[in-house]
């Protein structure tokens, strides 16, 4: 494993031109094209699965998923959002059929949630309470209700904005801010025990 | 939290992860503002929530090397042959019960060998609907299409 900031995507064509290419047959231009955006589809699926080696599945069986379904996006669209849709639909469908084989509730399935893969050395300037607490936030997630760990990931870990997550959704944006801050409070309530008061800082 | 007046604000609270992200308009920004001002618990829930933000967005994970990618990619045609075989290995196994239905049927063999054929047949045809009902089920009541207004 290496670390997020050490790898930059490759630069040169724009990603409509490599669409382009890619669905004339162009080997090349789809392995750049699913090479430059891999990385940020593999970040979205951890996030959304909890462990590396689901992500891992994820992320590959949805850029096959891209790769043959090329034909019909539209090269004048912003390419992320719809790989996001893609990757978003594939995470679903596997912890789906995690559940349809286990046939325990939901929420206990969690054991494969690792907090460990946070990589506390990334920020060697940060203090130590500020990384215990993104550890926190990491384990936190993992308790969550699926639909309410989304939004929280689109939103604080992808930084998507309201507009951009309502089309991926397919939710209206006062639904988002609803569900999103419902979420939160969640989040908060799994943080902090309910007696001890909400200081984080 | 050491005040002690009750909150009073005048707006739905969710307009404070809106105030947060900065989706709200400024007429709306504003009023949360003058609220904040006044009120330590809505501060409080804003501060909090704003520093899960904060170490949401810069929690760094460790991504795959370029030779792990490669490890899955070689994977990968296996899982999809495999699917591939199970669907092959179902059709066939149809059309074999169904073949054997037909002649159980129409052959003259006493009354409890064709008994005994269908009801091996009948069993494994329920059992494998069953499993199909199961998932479609689950499909239809996804926890994720559900939309928790
Ligand atoms: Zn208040």
């Amino acid at each position: 494993m290496t670390l997020t900031s050490t790898m930059a995507p490759p630069v040169g064509e724009s990603d409509r031109e490599l669409v382009l290419l890619a669905r004339e047959g162009d080997q090349e231009a789809l392995s750049t094209l699913t090479t430059r955006h891999r990385r940020s589809a593999y970040l979205l699926a951890l996030q959304l699965m909890g462990n590396p080696d689901d992500a891992l599945d994820a992320t590959q069986d949805a850029l096959i998923r891209f790769c043959v379904h090329l034909n019909r996006f539209d090269a004048e669209r912003p390419l992320k959002p719809w790989l996001y849709s893609i990757v978003r639909n594939r995470c679903r469908d596997l912890l789906r059929r995690r559940r349809v084989r286990r046939t325990e509730p939901i929420d206990s399935d969690d054991e494969r949630w690792r907090p460990e893969i946070v990589d506390e050395s990334a920020d060697p300037h940060g203090d130590l309470e500020r990384s215990r607490l993104r550890t926190r936030v990491w384990s936190a997630l993992g308790q969550l209700r699926p639909d309410h760990r989304e939004i929280l990931v689109l939103r604080d870990y992808q930084d998507l904005s309201y507009s951009q997550i309502s089309d991926l959704l397919g939710i209206p944006q006062g639904t988002v801010m609803s569900r999103l801050h419902r979420a939160r409070k969640q989040l908060a309530s799994q943080l902090a025990p309910p007696s001890a008061g909400a200081t984080y800082t | 939290m050491t005040d002690t007046n009750p909150c009073q604000r005048a707006f739905d609270e969710e307009l404070l992860s809106g105030y947060i992200d900065g989706e709200l308009s400024q007429g709306e920004r504003q009023r949360i503002e003058v609220h904040l001002a006044e009120c330590a618990s809505c501060r409080t829930l804003q501060e909090s929530m704003r520093a899960v933000r904060d170490a949401a967005r810069s929690t760094a994970f460790a991504v795959p090397t370029d030779e792990q990618w490669r490890e899955t990619a070689r994977t990968l045609p296996g899982r999809w042959s495999r699917q591939l075989g199970w669907l092959f290995v179902i059709l066939c196994a149809a059309a074999g019960a169904g073949i054997l239905l037909w002649e159980a049927a129409a052959s003259p063999e006493p009354w409890w060998v064709k008994v005994t054929v269908f009801g091996v047949l009948g069993g494994v045809g329920l059992l494998f609907a069953s499993v199909l009902m199961d998932r479609l089920h689950d499909r239809r009541h996804d926890r994720y299409r559900r939309v928790h207004k």
